[in-house]
């Protein structure tokens, strides 16, 4: 990757936690906390000591060793960010509620604790507390930001220690052409308009297992998914996970129970990230957003816990290990009011300035959309799209639009 | 305790004084990086670009610290772990990059704490000495480096939605 590509994917992802933290400070946290909203400020610093290292580089009279350090260090410091703002996750008063964190404050109070604390709820067996320092980081790097300095400042005004733990670093998609096949390979066959013959090819310790099922559904395989999504416009964002869950569960009571025996078994033996590919007949329905809803499985949407992807056979029957460069194409909607997606905005803005990407109209139907996607118009502009839904392991290219 | 979606509620608390470290993979702390980029810069002489006594400041505070993990190790505390978080956390971090490389660490360690103590001072530092230091920190962050690019990437669902 040459250092300008490489600085403007770290720019991006800079830019995306500007966003998100502009979005977090927009929340409502329980009681007021000011914790919630320093943690933001020292985010805000690290991503502004980024930005500042992506400047240097970009300077005609830095040499290109250096530059290209700088590029590493600012993509480190963004992954410092990305673990803060996880930290977040659950402050808020959506998530939880102050009739909660009010009695917890005056408990804390009570016992005469000074610190600046911050209240969180999440999936764990017990309650937790957790200490952070990150003093060394901050008087550490170089060229820290003054709004780091400052973050930094706030918090020892108050003798406060303000740490993190763990790592979670967001990853550029790869494409590897010459990477291992799935363990598990599903054919879907279309059995007239509502019923489906499933086949799969698991590769297991010691050699291959193969299986079938069928399913009937109610209604078509384009109207079963459909039933599926209908609420997502309307979605709002606290209950966007809920609601997807109740999906995923959806999907895996209609897949086959031969299939979900299977699953349960594959787990045992493949453990629980083995990757998966589906090649069905069928363009419409997710499969890949199943959520096993098994006791003590622990296991989430496919596609959280497995490399998975999906290729419509019907669609494209060649199966492909490399892709035509083509045109970048932004298809934002501009959607007014309450459905109004600013983040969406300001990413596409920065994809058509940064990446010179052609800003598109975003009223294409479905059927229009897949006609690019699918190239059939004979416009190259549709490999630029495919390149980015197949790069994104995203569905397939009726979800695009 | 459970809110009325049957979620835990945990607490999180800045603690006021209470030093500890922060629980980051070394290969991804940015700022152990610097220090020790900067800190080799200083020991050839060269000026950093924010000031040779924060530098050595932060050096030194590592390096003490994995010094003193180092003897009370030896010392066959069983609770240093606990006690000391900073320290074992410090030694372990030398341990970990450099067991293969130096016969008897420990000692190492402690040469270069003195070494950099007197370097503080601005006092006159033989050659050899710096050179000792100058090889200890380099081979640490070379270790750093490689780890950091030979770390497979994350998976997907590593991304919290």
């Amino acid at each position: 990757m040459s250092i300008e590509s490489a600085r403007q994917s770290s720019a991006f992802f800079l830019a995306r936690l500007e966003a998100e933290v502009a979005r977090l400070r927009s929340l409502t946290y329980p009681g007021h906390h000011p914790g919630p909203g320093m943690w933001l400020d020292l985010v805000s610093g690290l991503v502004d000591t980024g930005k500042g290292y992506l400047t240097k580089a970009a300077d005609p009279a830095v040499q290109d060793g250096d530059a290209s350090l700088l590029v590493k260090d600012s993509e480190m410091i963004a992954n410092h960010a990305y673990i803060l703002l996880q930290k977040l996750d659950g402050t808020d008063a959506d998530q939880i509620p102050h009739q909660i964190v009010g009695p917890f404050q005056r408990w804390v109070d009570g016992l005469g604790i000074g610190n600046t604390i911050f209240f969180r709820a999440d999936h764990v067996a017990n309650y937790e507390l957790a200490r952070f320092d990150l003093r060394a980081l901050v008087n550490n790097v170089n060229d820290a930001s003054q709004s780091l300095v400052d973050a930094a400042e706030a918090t020892a005004i108050e003798g406060d220690i303000v740490s993190s733990p763990s790592e979670a670093p967001a990853a550029p998609v790869r494409v590897m052409p010459d990477a291992a096949g799935p363990s598990v390979t599903v054919m879907i066959f279309c059995n007239g308009d509502a019923s489906q013959r499933w086949s799969w090819q698991t590769v297991v310790p010691g050699g291959t297992a193969r299986g079938t099922g069928t399913i009937s559904l109610d209604s078509s395989h384009r109207m079963f998914a459909e039933s599926l999504l209908r609420a997502c416009p309307d979605m709002k964002p606290e209950s966007f996970r809920r609601t997807m869950r109740g999906v995923g569960e959806q999907l895996w009571r209609a897949a086959p129970s031969e299939f979900r025996d299977a699953y349960v078994t594959w787990r045992g033996l493949l453990g629980s990230n083995f990757p998966i590919q589906f090649v069905t007949e069928d363009p419409h329905i997710p499969w890949e957003m199943m959520r096993p809803d098994v006791n003590g499985l622990g296991a989430d949407h496919l596609f959280f816990n497995h490399p998975t992807s999906r290729w419509p056979l019907s669609r494209a029957p060649l199966m492909r290990n490399s892709i035509p460069q083509g045109d970048v194409l932004s298809f934002v909607p501009d959607y007014n009011g309450p459905k109004a997606l600013p983040s969406a905005k300001i990413e596409g803005a920065w994809v058509v300035s940064a990446l010179g990407a052609q800003q598109m109209e975003a009223k294409a139907t479905r059927g229009v959309t897949s006609h690019i996607v699918d190239n059939r118009s004979g416009d190259s502009r549709g490999d630029g799209l495919r390149k980015c839904t197949e790069d994104c392991l995203i569905r397939k290219p009726d979800e695009v639009s | 305790m459970l809110d009325g979606g049957n979620r835990m509620v945990p607490l999180y608390v800045w603690p006021r004084g209470d030093v500890m470290r922060f629980e980051m993979e070394p290969s991804q702390d940015l700022g152990l990086r610097h220090v020790l980029r900067n800190g080799i810069s200083v020991l050839q002489g060269i000026e950093p670009p924010h000031g040779r006594e924060r530098v050595l400041h932060g050096l030194l505070e590592i390096v003490s610290d994995a010094d003193r993990g180092a003897d009370v190790l030896n010392a066959q505390n069983l609770t240093f772990a606990l006690d000391n978080k900073p320290a074992f956390e410090r030694f372990s971090l030398f341990v970990r990059y450099l067991s293969d490389a130096f016969t008897d660490l420990p000692a190492r360690l402690a040469e270069a704490k003195t070494t950099l103590t007197r370097v503080e001072a601005g006092e006159n530092v033989g050659a050899e000495d710096v050179r000792q230091v100058n090889e200890l920190l380099t081979m640490l962050l070379e270790a750093l480096e490689r780890e950091r690019s030979l770390t497979p990437l994350p998976t997907m669902r590593d991304y919290n939605f």
